[in-house]
């Protein structure tokens, strides 16, 4: 999920707390801001440290003068017949090709089981916002591919685009099956998406702030990793103890607009509800039920009427703009 | 890769590729691909550098200007909506009793007016800085002198000057002459200051928004001095508040159908001097014996009646949880009749709580509550002991008897206990000070007022000194507290148990 | 009716004066309400009183103009307001390639969404609903206030380290854009705490305390940018169409309105701060809808935020619309509120009529003058107007703001840690311990 989501997530979490709330209305905020670092956290630790400390066995990074597709293959061939050679993880960082201030040339990699081949793809040149140049995409010699030295086994996405700022990782590792398992960014979701981090955050949290800061912390850390299980990549829930990510329950993509807009909305309806409950002497009575029909069934409902009204006679594919990164944030800023 | 120019490379400065490899390596000073060094034409980096340092010199310069320019001191009939977050100063004098707002045991807000002879602006200080003021003490009262510095917020209708801090505050206070009651007329205006002899003290009754009224009488007659549930809270003495009691108020002048009221804004104005100057002049009346009627003859075809009667205490049931009365059985013969005050008038009964054995005459309402019939004490000197019984003189709360922290219960209110133990922490409070005792039992708040214990004792007292007590339990919010009368109540121990 | 039409022709005349002013880069509507209100108060010592029925419509008419019209030189000229530098980037690819008038229009149907949303749906509910939330909020506006600061403060990506070895030299590289973007945050806040607290500003203009500093913060910055830089913008073309349908208003709406709305009822949280997280929470991925939506978002926050000051029974002043407008006039009944409302009807709809002549002037006005001219002229003119109603030391102010403004810029982190000018002073006052700091400052 996005970040947002997940940070709301911890603030809703920590408006469970009756304490959390007394202490708000007193103009203290540290439980709601702790629960909601906490509940990013896990993300941070991943985005903003771990990766930049991450060491990578192989570094493919492509000549921005001559970017050439079938090296690329070559090169990610080899690291799958590296990978088979060893038992260990052999892990691959693929660079951006950046060709000037605003412009990076794309392109895409798929890994096709079928055929045990890499295949690699040279796309339009594209800004940071990620829009094509026009009549940048080469028309020749685009494609590159490689045949994998063990059948391949897909975790995540068939195929990965790479375009701007910092690229992807892959891990290849053998399993008993003798097949190589794909690992897409194998530094992330590891011991910092486990609730055994979230405790030890947990306990530091509360040997400084205090018992109510322990709840609240393990509560916001824990939406995180629970939340980070429906998607596609799962993540190792309980660091060292286990080894391996979790496969996650593929209801959603991290970047999928409308779980991350109800995550949201509904943490927000909980918050609000949550304050409500826990402040003495209000003139207002009402039940959850009234929230959830005001603020979310009726709105949503009038919503969901009028867009698919709107949208019957209109079958074009939208143009996107691609926010797919963990946080959603690389036009935002 | 398309062998076309980019948009716009044509026109890019040649500092932003290698010249080494030619590849792009925008700002970076060493070509990530080949390692050549690159040189940058001085105002790009320039400017990020001129831009911090910009941004923090400035910052640094416009600080040392924020913080030596005086404050301006402006007349209240001057000020604009323009002015609108202005950060000024106003002198002038308290024209309004001062008003403390509070939601439950928060300080929501502290008001008061303030005019410069120009005009007057509404002071306000919000929940921490109200609550800093009257920790301090800091509590302006009509006719003082202030200076307040704030930052003003005008609208079409009102201004008022908003303190950021407490330390914006200073106030002179104004003595003021003891005025005679006799001599206060519905026209006298501002603050006056009484001394006289309570007569008679008036609680609201239990979850009613009236105020306290208690009257107070000097050799030139008497009046009503009215206090709002708040203020009562606030007034550290208020175990003094009874009748026969010397007191100095300070307060304002209103009158309501003719008659002269006194109306006492903060509990600071209040005093509950040893003696009073002409006290001794005062014609104190005492109030009238009761009557007593049977205890049998006390039904529900009565309810509502305000009757008197007598008979021997049988049980006394404390509270159950918080807003629960008291209840006390008397007996008389065959008869029984059940007694429900509140904490309020507990609170009042100090040292002479009704106990099992006593022989009570008592005052009250006829009700009934859940078809039974009871009477319902308003007032704690509606309940006389008449004979204590043998039992309750011989219990270990006698005064002076020794006991443990863990001992003392809400029915031990208003008696007399002698604990032993170690002093903890101490805080000041407004009179006094307060010290945390603690044996190897409980702990428990020892409240030392100023005006009972002599300056010095303060300076022998500190953290960690085991000491004797001996004082009268209260409470104070719903937490019980000791507090002794006078020096001699404090022994300090030594090693040995003794001093 | 002569009522009627009084509140007609000063809607008008408001809306009309605001577009063409909104059109110049770097002028804040802010501002200019503030010289009429100096000049209604000039007129009053004067003896001439003006009526309510004038000044408020016209004020309306200034604001709703200013929020739609101000997406022109956003778009085109690369001069946003705080709430608009997420429509920039967007705005200005539509630019590079060509199609600003049409990224304008775009934008301008997505303020004519929120000025429907107004009208027709917050209007209408406002009254019952906003005191409720109100109400039970109230207590916690702390802690709201300092979520979000938590939030912007941790949800700003790393820029760079993409390339190199794994280790210290590539996390300090990630980190200097990150670095750079929490001692603006810290700097904006100190400067923010000086002029709450202690403004150098002279009293008789206090009500202008912070807006030299904002001018500095987030004109001055992209004016210096355009003028270094000079970009050459290519030849713009005016469409017939837009790439457009309901649903994509729709969607827009939706999530312009909860980032707007947001802004608007929340204090301290501004047009951009809404944006922001209406952008992150709805996660849209279609640029269309990007762009649109920041048009409500905008039209929601500046003009909600003014029109939620008339809602009867709500007693909320938010934007710097309503606190200058609540030294002159303190609303009373449903009267204003209806007046208000038609009010910003009438603008919104004259607003969007003029934005499609407007953009096209604005573009041949670029295709004449060079773009460096422009940007220099618009420097030109916030100068003179922040010395006109501050003096000589809101230049200074100003001159500091835009030392800390082009921080973000150069270092390519968020310029909305520029927002910890209002969000640090004021989130530590709400939790009490404001004058603590200010304590430690020296600023008591």
């Amino acid at each position: 999920m996005k970040g947002i989501s997940h940070f709301i997530s911890g603030v809703a979490a920590a408006s469970f707390f009756p304490f959390a709330v007394h202490e708000a209305a007193n103009g203290n905020p540290l439980y709601f801001v702790l629960g909601g670092a906490f509940g990013i956290l896990p993300d941070t630790l991943d985005f903003k440290f771990y990766r930049f400390f991450y060491k990578h066995d192989i570094y493919i990074e492509p000549d921005p003068l001559r970017p050439d597709p079938q090296k690329i293959a070559d090169q990610l061939a080899e690291a799958v017949a590296k990978a088979a050679e060893q038992d260990e993880m052999v892990k691959v960082k693929l660079s951006t090709i950046r060709l000037g201030a605003d412009y990076w040339q794309q392109y895409v990699v798929r890994f096709d089981p079928d055929t045990q081949e890499v295949l690699v793809r040279f796309g339009p040149v594209v800004n940071t916002g990620q829009v094509p140049v026009p009549n940048s995409e080469q028309e020749e010699n685009n494609v590159g591919r490689a045949k994998l030295a063990m059948p391949i086994v897909q975790t995540y996405d068939a195929t990965t685009r790479v375009d701007i700022f910092d690229g992807p990782t892959f891990g290849f590792e053998k399993d008993e099956q003798g097949e190589i398992v794909l690992h897409f960014l194998p530094w992330h979701r590891e011991w910092s998406h486990s609730f055994t981090m979230g405790a030890l955050c947990a306990v530091l949290g509360g040997l400084i702030w205090g018992w109510g800061a322990l709840f609240v912390i393990m509560a916001g850390y824990s939406v995180h990793v629970i939340e980070d299980q429906l998607g596609f990549m799962g993540s190792n829930l309980f660091f060292p103890f286990t080894k391996k990510r979790s496969q996650g329950v593929h209801i959603m993509r991290s970047g999928d607009a409308l779980p991350n807009f109800t995550t949201v909305w509904v943490s927000c309806l909980l918050i609000f509800w949550n304050l409500y409950r826990f402040t003495p002497d209000l003139p207002y009575s009402f039940s959850f039920f009234h929230v959830a029909l005001y603020g979310a069934i009726i709105p949503m409902g009038l919503y969901a009427i009028a867009l698919h009204i709107l949208s019957r006679r209109d079958d074009e594919e939208e143009v996107e703009i691609d926010m797919a990164d963990e946080w959603g944030d690389s036009k935002m800023s | 890769m398309t062998n076309k120019t980019l948009p716009g490379h044509d026109k890019q400065p040649d500092d932003i590729t290698c010249a080494s490899c030619g590849r792009f390596v925008g700002a970076l000073t060493r070509c990530p691909h080949c390692g050549a060094r690159v040189h940058k034409r001085m105002s790009v980096r320039a400017c990020r550098y001129a831009a911090i340092l910009l941004g923090t010199v400035g910052l640094f310069l416009l600080y040392l200007m924020s913080i030596n320019k005086d404050i301006p001191i402006i007349k209240v009939s001057e000020i604009t909506p323009m002015m609108n977050f202005a950060y000024v100063r106003i002198i002038g004098e308290v024209v309004s009793d001062p008003r403390i707002y509070r939601s439950g045991d928060r300080v929501e807000s502290m008001r008061f007016e303030v005019s410069d002879g120009t005009g007057d602006i509404m002071v306000q200080a919000y929940r921490d800085i109200a609550q800093g003021l009257l920790a301090a003490g800091k509590i302006p009262r009509m006719g003082d002198n202030v200076e307040v510095i704030g930052s003003l917020n005008v609208s079409e209708e009102r201004m008022t000057l908003r303190l950021q801090s407490e330390v914006q505050l200073s106030i002179n206070h104004v003595e003021l002459p003891v005025t005679s009651i006799g001599a206060l007329t519905p026209s006298t205006d501002g603050a006056v200051l009484i001394e006289g002899l309570i007569t008679s003290v008036k609680e609201p009754r239990p979850n009613s928004r009236a105020p306290w009224a208690i009257t107070v009488q000097d050799a030139g007659g008497e009046i009503e001095v009215s206090f709002w549930e708040s203020t009562y809270a606030d007034i550290l003495e208020r175990a003094q508040l009874e009748a026969g009691m010397p007191v100095r108020i300070r307060g304002s002048v209103s009158s309501y159908k003719g008659t002269v009221r006194l109306r006492l804004a903060s509990a600071l104005d209040i005093e509950f001097p040893k003696s009073i100057k002409g006290g001794d002049e005062i014609e104190f009346t005492a109030p009238a014996e009761m009557e007593t009627i049977m205890i049998d003859e006390i039904s529900a075809d009565r309810k509502g009646d305000v009757v008197e009667t007598e008979g021997q205490v049988v049980e006394v049931v404390p509270p159950s949880r918080e807003k629960m009365p008291w209840n006390v059985v008397l007996e008389d013969g065959d008869a029984r009749v059940t007694l429900v005050y509140w904490d309020k008038v507990a609170s009042f009964l100090q040292d002479r709580p009704p106990q099992k054995g006593d022989r009570l005459q008592v005052r009250g309402e006829i009700s009934t509550y859940k078809d039974e019939v009871q009477l319902k004490v308003e007032r704690a000197d509606h309940m006389r002991v008449l004979n204590r019984s043998a039992s309750a003189v011989a219990k270990p709360m006698a005064k002076g008897r020794k006991t443990r922290l863990a001992d003392i219960t809400d029915a031990m209110k208003g008696s007399i206990c002698t604990v032993t133990g170690v002093l903890g922490d101490s805080r000041t409070i407004s009179g006094g000070i307060v010290y945390r005792l603690s044996d190897d039992s409980s702990q428990m708040d020892v409240v030392l007022w100023d005006r009972q214990m002599p300056p010095g004792l303060r300076d022998t007292l500190a953290p960690g000194l085991p000491v004797e007590i001996t004082g009268k339990v209260g409470d104070f919010k719903g937490v019980l507290q000791l507090v002794p009368r006078q020096e001699k109540d404090i022994r300090i121990l030594d090693d040995g148990g003794d001093s | 009716m002569m009522l009627i039409l009084q509140v007609f022709i000063m809607t008008l005349v408001g809306t009309v004066l605001s577009c063409v002013l909104a059109c110049l880069p770097g002028l804040h509507v802010y501002n200019l309400m503030g010289l009429i209100v100096m000049f209604i108060y000039w007129l009053a010592a004067r003896g001439i009183e003006l009526s309510p029925e004038s000044y408020l419509p016209f004020m309306v008419g200034m604001v709703v103009g200013w929020s739609i019209l101000n997406t022109i030189p956003s778009i085109l000229l690369g001069a946003p307001d705080e709430s608009a530098i997420f429509t920039v980037l967007p705005g200005q690819k539509y630019l590079m390639f060509g199609r600003g008038y049409e990224g304008t229009m775009i934008t301008g149907v997505g303020s004519l969404a929120g000025v429907f949303l107004l009208v027709f749906i917050i209007g209408p509910l406002a009254p019952k609903y906003l005191p409720v939330i109100k109400k039970i909020l109230s207590p916690y506006m702390a802690f709201i206030i300092w979520v979000i600061i938590t939030y912007i403060l941790m949800s700003e990506w790393p820029k760079g380290g993409n390339t190199g070895p794994a280790g210290w030299a590539k996390f300090r590289d990630a980190w200097k854009s990150l670095g750079a973007g929490l001692f603006t945050f810290f700097l904006s806040g100190i400067m923010g705490f000086i002029l709450m607290y202690r403004s150098p500003v002279s009293t008789e203009v206090a009500f202008q305390n912070i807006m030299p500093a904002f001018v500095g913060l987030f004109a001055v910055p992209w004016c210096l940018l355009n003028i270094i830089s000079g970009a050459d913008v290519p030849k713009q073309y005016i469409s017939k169409s837009m790439e457009i349908d309901g649903a994509v208003v729709l969607r827009s709406t939706a999530a312009g309105g909860l980032g707007g709305g947001f802004a608007a009822f929340f204090p301290v949280i501004t047009g951009g701060i809404g944006g922001l997280l209406a952008g992150h929470a709805t996660a849209q991925r279609d640029e269309r809808v990007f762009i649109m939506s920041q048009g409500v978002s905008k039209v929601m926050y500046y003009t909600g935020a003014f029109l939620f000051f008339f809602v009867p029974g709500l007693g909320l002043t938010r934007g710097g619309g309503a606190w200058i407008i609540k030294g002159l006039y303190t609303p009373r009944s449903f009267y204003e509120y209806y007046m208000m409302l038609g009010a910003v009807a009438i603008a919104g709809a004259v607003s969007f009529l003029m934005m499609s002549p407007l953009t096209r002037w604005v573009i041949k006005l670029m295709e004449r003058y060079n773009y460096r001219y422009v940007s220099i002229g618009a420097l030109a003119i916030i100068v003179v107007l922040v010395f006109l109603v501050v003096g000589g030391v809101g230049l200074f102010i100003m001159i500091v703001g835009a030392g800390i403004g082009l921080i973000p810029v150069l270092f390519a982190s968020r310029r909305l840690n520029c927002l910890g000018i209002l969000l640090l002073p004021i989130a530590c006052n709400m939790s009490g311990f404001g004058h603590i700091i200010a304590g430690w400052l020296g600023l008591l």
